[in-house]
This record gives C-alpha cells, sequence and structure tokens, in this order.
C-alpha cells in the first residue's frame, strides 16, 4: 500500500515535471511566443544594423543572439527533455548534468556551424540542400541515438526490477545505502555476479571504472543527440552573415545563441537532480532503491517515446 | 505507468507543440471565392513572414543587393514561387472543414509574391475539389478554414480581417482560441485515454484547437 502510494507519488511528480519540461502547462506560452518573435525581428534589424556599418551594431547583435538562445531554450524542446529525463532517471552529479548541458548546448552551435560552412560555403550548396540534410539526415541520426539512449535505460531498470524481484525472494536484508545502490546497478553487467545481503565487497574500482565508461557512454550520446538538431536560428543567422560578409561575426553569433541556451538548459539540469535527490530524500532507503528501477524504466520509456516520435517525424 | 509513456507518445505525436516551437512567423489572410449559388469554390491564401526569414530568403537568393528594401520587378518574379515547391505530402498548413467534414482543397496555383516592408508576402490560390455550399439551412455549419503547422516550426496567426469575394450575404469572421479551453481540451483528451483510441485520428483534433481559424457564412440566396 505504501508502495503505491510512493509510486503514484512518483508517476504525479515525474508527470508533472514532464508537463513542465515538455510546456504543457506552461501558461507562460503566448508570452514566450511573442518573446521569440520579438527576438526574431530583433535579430533581422541586428543584421540590417551589420550590414550599414552602425556602432555598436556588432554588440548589439550578440546581445540578440544570447536573447535569442535563451528565449528558444525556454520553450519546449528536446534538449531539456532529454537533459531533464535523464537527470531524474539516473543519479548524475549535478555538475557533471550541468556541464553536459552546456556542452550539447555548444555541439549544437558548432554542428549548425559545420553544416553550413561545409555545404554552403565549401561545397556550395544552396540554403534548401542544407536546410533538407539537417531536416533529413543530421537530426533522424540524432533521434535515433536519443532513443537508444531511452531503451538503454529501460533495460536498465528492468534488469533492476527483476534483480529486485529475486531479492525479494531471498531474506530482506539491512536497507542499502546510497553507494551500494550505485553499484548495484552498474555491476549488474556482470552475471556471475552474486549480490548477498552484505554488499561490500561489490566496490572496487572496475566498477566505479565501468560506471564512469557507462557515465562517459551516456554523456557523449546526450550530447551529440542534442547538438544533432541544429538550430534553424543558427543556420539563418550562419547563412545571412555569411553572404554579408561578417562570417565571424555570424559564427560567435551562433556559439553565444548557444550559450543563451545553455542558460536554461542548465537550470534544467539542476532542477532534475535537485528534484530526484529531493524526492528520494523523502523516502525511505529501503523504498529508494526499489523505486530507482522504476524510474529508469518510466523515464528512459518517455525519453525512448519521444526520440522515436520525433525520429518517425523527421524520416 | 502507462500514464507517462502515453503522455510522452501523445506529446510528441505531432499534433501539439509538444517538442517544437516556432522558428518561422506566418500572418495569413484568409480570402474566400464564392460563386453565384453561395458554394465557395476556392480560397486565396496570403503569407506574410516575419523579418528574418524574409531576409533570410530575399539574402539567400541573392536579391536586393543593395539592400534597399526594394525589390525590381525582375527580382520580385524571381521570389515568386519561392514557398510553393510543396512536398506531396504538404498540405498546405490549411485546412478547410465543414462541420466535423474536412474539405479537400487543390496543390497551389496562381502564386505571388512581393517583398515590402522588410517582409515577403506570398500569395496562392487553391481550388475546393467540391463547391461548398455556404447557405444551406438545414445544415447550417459555417465553412472553417484554420491556418496552423502540425508540426509547429512555422506560428501561423490570422491578424488580417478575412475576405468574401462573390456570393450574396456572405461573411466571414476570425476566431482565435480560447488558449484555456485549448489546454483543458489537451488535458481532458489525454485523462480520457482508453487503448482502443487510435491517437493518430484523435489527436489533431485538440492541436487544431490552438489554431486561428476563419468561418464563413451565408444567408439564404
Amino acid at each position: 500500500m505504501q508502495r503505491a502510494v510512493m509510486i503514484t507519488g512518483l508517476g504525479l511528480l515525474l508527470a508533472g515535471g514532464l508537463l513542465w519540461l515538455t510546456g504543457a502547462l506552461d501558461g507562460l506560452a503566448g508570452w514566450l511566443q511573442a518573446g521569440q518573435r520579438g527576438a526574431q525581428d530583433q535579430l533581422a534589424g541586428a543584421i540590417r544594423a551589420l550590414r550599414s556599418g552602425e556602432a555598436g551594431a556588432l554588440a548589439a547583435f550578440w546581445t540578440v543572439c544570447f536573447g535569442y538562445g535563451v528565449l528558444h531554450a525556454a520553450g519546449p524542446g528536446h534538449g531539456k527533455l532529454i537533459i531533464g529525463g535523464y537527470g531524474v532517471a539516473r543519479r548524475v552529479p549535478v555538475g557533471r548534468l550541468a556541464g553536459l548541458a552546456l556542452a550539447s548546448s555548444l555541439a549544437q552551435a558548432a554542428v549548425a556551424v559545420a553544416l553550413v560552412y561545409a555545404l554552403v560555403a565549401v561545397l556550395g550548396l544552396t540554403r534548401s540542400a542544407v536546410e533538407g540534410l539537417a531536416a533529413d539526415w543530421v537530426a533522424p541520426v540524432g533521434h535515433a541515438m536519443i532513443a537508444g539512449l531511452g531503451l538503454w535505460l529501460v533495460w536498465r531498470g528492468i534488469g533492476g526490477l527483476r534483480r529486485m524481484a529475486a531479492d525479494a525472494g531471498r531474506a530482506a536484508g539491512p536497507d542499502h545505502g546510497p553507494d551500494h545502490r550505485h553499484g548495484h546497478h552498474d555491476h549488474s553487467h556482470d552475471p556471475h555476479h552474486v549480490h548477498g545481503p552484505d554488499c561490500g565487497h561489490a566496490h572496487g574500482p572496475t566498477i566505479e571504472e565501468a560506471a564512469r565508461v557507462h557515465s562517459f557512454r551516456d554523456g557523449v550520446t546526450l550530447v551529440a543527440g542534442i547538438a544533432l538538431r541544429p538550430c534553424s536560428g543558427a543556420l539563418f543567422v550562419l547563412i545571412l552573415t555569411w553572404q554579408l560578409g561578417i562570417a565571424m561575426a555570424g559564427v560567435i553569433g551562433a556559439f553565444v545563441m548557444g550559450l543563451g541556451t545553455a542558460t536554461v538548459t542548465v537550470a534544467v539540469a539542476a532542477m532534475a537532480v535537485w528534484a530526484r535527490e529531493g524526492a528520494f530524500a523523502a523516502l525511505p532507503q529501503g523504498r529508494v532503491a526499489r523505486a530507482i528501477p522504476v524510474v529508469e524504466v518510466a523515464l528512459g520509456g518517455v525519453i525512448a517515446v519521444a526520440a522515436l516520435g520525433l525520429l518517425v517525424g523527421s524520416l | 505507468m502507462w500514464r507517462i509513456f502515453l503522455l510522452g507518445g501523445l506529446l510528441t505525436a505531432g499534433a501539439a507543440p509538444a517538442l517544437a516551437h516556432p522558428h518561422v512567423w506566418i500572418e495569413t489572410q484568409i480570402e474566400v471565392i464564392v460563386n453565384d449559388r453561395n458554394e465557395a469554390t476556392a480560397l486565396r491564401i496570403s503569407w506574410t513572414y516575419d523579418d528574418l526569414y524574409s531576409l533570410y530568403i530575399v539574402g539567400d537568393m541573392g536579391l536586393d543587393p543593395d539592400w534597399d528594401g526594394k525589390l525590381t520587378p525582375e527580382e520580385e518574379a524571381r521570389l515568386s514561387g519561392f514557398d510553393m515547391d510543396w512536398d506531396p505530402d504538404f498540405a498546405g498548413d490549411i485546412y478547410a472543414l465543414q462541420g466535423d467534414t474536412p474539405l479537400a482543397l487543390s496543390r497551389p496555383k496562381d502564386w505571388t509574391a512581393t517583398y515590402a516592408g522588410e517582409k515577403i508576402t506570398s500569395t496562392h490560390l487553391r481550388s475546393f475539389d467540391a463547391p461548398v455550399p455556404l447557405s444551406d439551412v438545414a445544415e447550417a455549419k459555417p465553412l472553417v478554414v484554420q491556418a496552423y503547422d502540425p508540426g509547429y516550426y512555422v506560428a501561423y496567426s490570422i491578424p488580417f480581417d478575412p475576405v468574401v469575394t462573390g456570393g450574396a450575404g456572405c461573411s466571414a469572421a476570425t476566431f482565435v482560441p480560447d488558449m484555456d479551453e485549448a489546454q483543458e481540451k489537451l488535458l481532458a483528451a489525454l485523462s480520457e485515454y482508453t487503448p482502443d483510441v487510435d491517437l493518430e485520428a484523435e489527436f489533431p483534433a485538440v492541436g487544431a484547437g490552438f489554431a486561428e481559424e476563419v468561418r464563413v457564412t451565408c444567408s439564404a440566396p
């Protein structure tokens, strides 16, 4: 009964967080959209000012780029779903998740720069070719990577649930501490290891290393998955500035946009970790251990379904 | 648990502005062309693009090299049709309905494009496959024309008053969605979900709840 209450509460927390992350509850949607629209017009004005060589135009242009990044990140988007979902599903230190959020925002800008300069400037392809390539090839690869990450979380979670069912068959041991919990999961890839009630021996350096490798792979997938969906705003700015002969201003502008986006995704990262730790702190330790695989399955499922939806939509 | 999965699925099903936010803004005007039997035969759609997208297109096509915001007639002729090369499955982001019945529209034709006030405005004509009676008293269902992008890459609004050309006693008005009501509908759809409901079929109606629309009616001829 208590467990059911806990899971319901957790589900509500997740659903609420997800609604917030995806903007479905966003009473500010209209306000945000007006802001995005305003930033769009200001960006056009800033580029015109650059073209006519007005004093201070460059600083104004970069300022607008930053604002454009913040406003576009504040709306619903795939980056926040992935960062937030991953942060709730996996116990990841807030600093690392924030770093991943920043890295993915900057990598997203880098992808836009690479696309535009490789295709337009070097190969002489047209704008529509860049848009087509971004939509038909680059984004689907990113979506597939994210779907893979989601499915992997589900797979881990299911493994955890099965082990829990097996553990339940034995005598209940003392409640698991947080460190144990972590090792417990990462250790699941060793099929020969049997967990006793006292799992102290399991915390060898190899397991820590294995955890790091997983985190590293997760991180790379996460950053690449987010980055491979270049922002249209950055593409607009890069192509326009290239044609104006102020390519460098545009490249810097794209990265400044990325920094603006990062302000929001880093905040989402912090909130995700906070929500996870807060929710778990409110629960008895043993229940926490049991909740983890459930959360992994749920959030992994959400991420996978969302990414697959995007993948299908982008094919 | 299924609810969370469902939520993710629903939100990505495409119609709601779920994982997308707009990057292009288009202000739409809708002209309804009515014959002398008070049947709508065609729609003329006018799209005015936002400053940045207009600048982007004009710049990319190498038009307006002197940046004076004006195009020569030759340049406008080159611009014309820049947005009319539609994929076969692109519905044109215009959805016409009478009651609950979607009405089929032709591919675009007779397109134009102009550049003024730092904005591109393009127009195109789309015919109804069958004339749509507007003064059927027994039915009394207005013709509804909605402007929205199911993928929400483009944000459409209808700030310009609709125009009715031809017919007798016909009028058109714009309706802006009640966002609270649309949100409630979305949440209601989520809570009422049962596994036998076809999400793909059911969902667009919710998404359309966020769209601005023009309603056209005529008094009896």
